[in-house]
């Protein structure tokens, strides 16, 4: 088997805060093949812009906390680098887009400035380059992500966009410098309804005709079964279900899976889904066992305390649920 | 005179009509410049009004002062019949709205009447001492503002580090001490017992004054080339520069390492770090600017206290300012030198503050394009 | 701070639990307990002044000329000034008239202040808006300390004119920042949900509003602490404040200040009294300031 381009084993991360510490990720594992597209699934408040940010450290430190684990990236561990090393990462492999592209983009620069300097920080320049090769590459880079009249967007400031055009020009800045891996923390979250599918779609292309490997992290399920191949569900920092995209939305297995699917609205058939009962637990002292038992419906002893172990259940298909019985394929 | 002043304001009010609807089919630096206009077009008519209301409160709190201002002005033997008359000069008979009107009259002409203590038209003192002052100011407020900034730069470059800490040291000192006391132990150590600065004054007494062109001694020096006496006044000038700036350049450069560790944590840092743009770049460039935008703000309050304490500092180190001269008009009840003072300040903090309010907006696009774009 | 912590998280915090949270974040930093117990000590030293200074009769109109000038020793631990009185003792006293300064100010400025930022808040953009703010506008259009100067310019100079003075030009500053939490405020759904079940104005604005201002107003209450006792000392520095022989800091560094370098315990250690007082408050003030902060655990 080929190395995966991103591995994440066992991280844990914590939190300093007035209670204590706050345990947010336990023990996730997840991986990213060259070219594959993950979505990462979940309810708010459950872990998945903390591993993101791990990933590609931008944790507040000293408040934020990694505990436990090893993020391998092309093979080396990203955690034990020096910043140096990892900006060169940061530089060339890996970007990330946030939730909100008003507040991701510099308020006081012009669009062109920092346009310009995300080409030059991503650079593969030979020698210093010159003013117009850099602002060609800056205009190249707004084209891609179809954004009209490039230039007088370039001389822009971002209060005089829109937001969807603040969200593409995120996405051509990320995308400069995330030749393997992109990361996408819903990206069409603060978005008009109009626009979400436009930029996702946008998105889609643009990382498949490159090969870019995305992790995509959405409250859409429609937009990840459309772009992903595979699913990561997380619950409470911990990752409960994992699957190619197609075998999940047939038949998700986690107790916790289900209901989220079930949960999602649909236009056509059974109307407004039921939601989940309770609350994501206090990160401060967090069941012990399976961190989903307290909603569970199908919960036993077992569940509240031991930790369940990833099975696989079915060829490729991961759960961590003991009450998940194997499918006989 | 006073038809300029009406005439003035008629152009800017009709400037700020005029200028209210920039057409959106108008080039995009036309209709920059035009904003730039009526902005300033806005200042300045709120700028008046606020000197107008300012000297109806001066004149006020000049005017419930218990003593009749004629019997000060005459001395206490002066015989009755030449107070009523000095009473009926200054309209002292009559209602207070008439007297302000007729202060406002001459006001606006530029005639405040005459000092009781110097016995001069309050006019040509102030532009005697004036410009002392203004030396003085200019020098401290570049001097907190620069080092403030590179303080609190420094302090968030290395943050919690021992340079940070000692840095939040020199903030809580500057922050914590009254600028007298500053001037009290500048002139002792630095002067008494190191003997690099001279104690008072603005120029040694062996060195001959350049000739007073703007009334500021080391510009003055340096315009005629006199390099001994830019030396002499520079050195002169240190002092009481430094020590009027110590606690507002503590005031910025807490506003600054703060508003630096705010904007850390912002997503737009995050992002451009993702794009891998280099640490320096980035708190440099993208991080000190919009951080800089408070520490802006903020100056006008920092130039305020700068300018009351200037009161204090020019009368420890005996600096002929108009701060020295409205302080003893204060210690002697002579009004109409207050009054003028005063307003003299009010007209400096206004334009200070119109300055800043330029420079935030010309630093903050938000503000810049608030309305359209 | 209640009402939007009900609507934002739907459970009301328990008031115990709330101080201790508040008692973490004010303690989280060394420099705010540092600051809280100096305060206190101060207060205790200040109140306690005829109890625990070593020679009383000091502070007020006392002279031994035998005892004059000393330098600090074990009997007068910060030396005697040029009549022979305990700098020490002074020093003490000194806190009695800096803290009464700032209680009186702070007391007559707050109300005032506050009253007129709700109101101007509260109707915003209507002409009690416009009368209140642009009359701020004129205070504030000069700098605190001259306008200070030029009040105390026609009254006799004394402790209670000082106060007066410093008292008239700081409460336009508490409207001004009143008002920018008021006028936002009005907008939000509890004050509207209260005007809809017919709330009276005067509920509205002291038991909506104000409750939710309080947090902005105790921490800019701290902080002015000590900038009154700095304006104070400025005042009875140039000898506008209070007068001899009552012992105030500011009169006593301007004093002493003569007989600088050689006898330099006159000046230096009412200095010192006053960097101290005011560095007591600004580290509670920095405290306060944190435990209010927008910051969340």
């Amino acid at each position: 088997m080929t190395q995966p381009l991103l591995a994440i084993q066992g991280l844990n991360v914590g939190f300093k805060v007035f209670e204590g510490e706050m345990k947010v990720l336990k023990e996730v594992n997840m991986t990213v093949n060259a070219g594959e597209k993950i979505g990462l699934i979940g309810e708010m408040g459950c872990g998945k812009t903390t591993t993101m940010k791990t990933i590609i450290r931008l944790l507040a430190e000293p408040a934020a906390n990694i505990t436990g684990g090893r993020i391998m990236f092309n093979g080396t561990d990203t955690l034990s680098m020096s910043r140096g090393e990892f900006q060169k990462i940061r530089r060339n492999s890996l970007s990330m887009i946030f939730e909100d592209p008003t507040a991701a983009l510099n308020p006081v620069y012009t669009i062109g400035t920092q346009v310009r300097d995300a080409v030059y920080a991503a650079g593969n320049f030979k020698s210093k380059p010159t003013r117009a090769e850099v602002q060609a590459r800056a205009v190249r880079a707004l084209e891609e992500v179809a954004l009209p009249d490039p230039e007088r967007v370039l001389n822009n400031y971002p209060v005089q966009l829109s937001g969807g055009m603040r969200q593409r020009v995120c996405i051509a800045m990320a995308l400069l410098s995330a030749s393997d891996l992109l990361i996408a923390d819903e990206p069409d979250t603060s978005l008009d309804v109009t626009i979400k599918d436009q930029v996702l779609r946008l998105l889609n292309d643009l990382v498949e005709r490159k090969g870019t490997s995305i992790i995509l992290v959405t409250h859409s399920l429609g937009a990840v079964r459309k772009m992903t191949d595979r699913i990561y569900v997380m619950y409470a920092g911990s990752i409960m279900e994992t699957a190619p995209t197609n075998m999940f939305f047939t038949e998700p297995l986690h107790p916790y899976s289900r209901v989220l699917v079930a949960s999602a609205p649909r236009l056509t058939g059974r109307g407004i889904g039921e939601g989940i009962a309770g609350r994501i637990p206090d990160y401060i002292n967090p069941p012990a066992g399976c961190r989903f038992s307290p909603r569970c419906e199908l919960a036993v002893d077992e569940c509240i305390h031991h930790r369940p172990e990833m099975r696989e259940i079915r060829p490729d298909h991961f759960v961590a649920c003991p009450q998940v019985d194997p499918v006989v394929a | 005179m006073k038809f300029t002043v009406l005439q003035a304001g008629r152009v800017l009010f009709w400037i700020h009509r005029k200028t209210k609807e920039g057409p959106a089919e108008q080039p995009c630096s036309a209709r920059n410049s035009m904003r730039l206009v009526r902005f300033l077009a806005k200042r300045l008519m709120h700028a008046a009004f606020v000197l107008i209301g300012l000297s109806i409160l001066i004149f006020l709190i000049a005017r419930v002062m218990p003593g009749n201002p004629a019997r000060m002005a005459m001395g206490p033997r002066a015989p009755q019949w030449a107070i009523e008359k000095l009473e009926k000069q200054m309209y002292l008979d009559r209602p207070l709205p008439i007297q302000y009107f007729y202060w406002f009259k001459s006001a606006i002409s530029g005639d405040f009447g005459d000092s009781l203590v110097t016995k001069r038209s309050v006019s040509e003192d102030i532009i005697e001492y004036f410009p002392a002052s203004l030396e003085l100011a200019i020098y401290a407020a570049v001097f907190m503002g620069i080092a403030g900034v590179v303080l609190g730069t420094v302090s968030g470059w290395f943050a919690n580090t021992w340079i940070d800490n000692l840095v939040r040291v020199i903030a809580y000192i500057g922050i914590v001490t009254p600028s007298f006391v500053f001037a009290i132990f500048f002139v002792l150590i630095f002067s008494y017992w190191l003997e690099l600065f001279p104690t008072i004054g603005r120029l040694s007494s062996g060195i001959d004054g350049p000739p007073v062109i703007t009334g500021m001694v080391t510009l003055d020096a340096l315009i005629t080339g006199n390099p001994a006496a830019f030396w002499d006044g520079l050195k002169h000038i240190f002092l009481p520069a430094v020590s009027l700036a110590m606690g507002p350049m503590a005031q910025e450069a807490r506003i600054t390492r703060s508003s630096l560790a705010d904007n850390a944590g912002k997503d737009f840092i995050a992002a451009e770090r993702a794009c891998g743009i280099p640490e320096r770049t980035i708190m440099f460039k993208y991080l000190l600017k919009p951080s800089l935008i408070p520490t802006i703000s903020i100056y006008g309050l920092d130039f305020a206290s700068l300018m009351g304490n200037a009161f204090l500092i020019e009368l420890i180190f005996n600096w002929p300012g108009l701060s020295r001269y409205g302080m003893n008009a204060i210690l002697q009840k002579d009004l109409n030198a207050v009054i003028a003072a005063i307003m003299v300040f009010g007209v400096v903090f206004v334009i200070v503050n119109i300055a800043i309010d330029l420079a935030v907006e010309r630093l903050d696009p938000r503000i810049r394009f608030r309305t359209g774009g | 701070m209640a009402v939007t912590r009900i609507l934002t998280t739907g459970t009301a915090p328990n008031r115990g639990e709330n101080a201790r949270r508040n008692w973490y974040r004010f303690s989280r930093n060394p420099l705010s307990i540092i600051g809280l117990t100096m305060v206190i000590l101060i207060l205790i030293l200040a109140v306690a002044a005829p109890i625990i200074a070593p020679h009383p009769p000091s502070a007020g109109k006392f002279l031994n000329f035998s005892m004059a000038s000393r330098a600090p020793s074990a009997e007068n631990w910060c030396g005697t000034d040029v009549f022979g009185r305990d700098i020490l003792t002074r020093v003490l006293y000194g806190f009695r008239f800096s803290l009464m300064m700032v209680v009186v100010v702070l007391s007559l400025v707050v109300p005032v202040g506050v009253f007129f930022g709700l109101l101007a808040g509260y109707y915003r953009s209507t002409w009690i808006d416009t009368g209140i703010m642009r009359i701020t506008d004129i205070f504030v259009s000069i700098p605190p300390l001259v306008l200070a100067l030029a009040i105390c310019a026609v009254l006799t100079p004394g402790v209670f004119n000082a106060m007066v003075a410093v008292s008239l030009m700081w409460w336009p500053w508490y409207t001004r920042m009143v008002y920018g939490v008021a006028s936002s405020l009005r907008g939000e759904f509890f004050v509207q949900a209260a005007e809809l079940t017919g709330a009276g104005k005067w509920h509205i604005l002291f038991k909506e509003i104000l409750p939710n201002c309080l947090s902005s107003i105790l921490t800019k209450m701290s902080l002015d602490a000590g900038w009154v006792i700095l304006i104070g000392a400025s005042l009875s520095f140039v000898g506008l404040g209070a007068q001899a022989p009552t012992p105030d800091l500011g009169s006593m560094v301007a004093e002493g200040s003569k007989y600088l370098p050689d006898q330099w315990w006159i000046s230096v250690f009412p200095a010192f009294g006053i960097m101290l007082v005011v560095l007591a408050f600004n580290l509670l003030g920095d405290g306060i300031r944190d435990m209010f902060g927008t910051e969340r655990g």
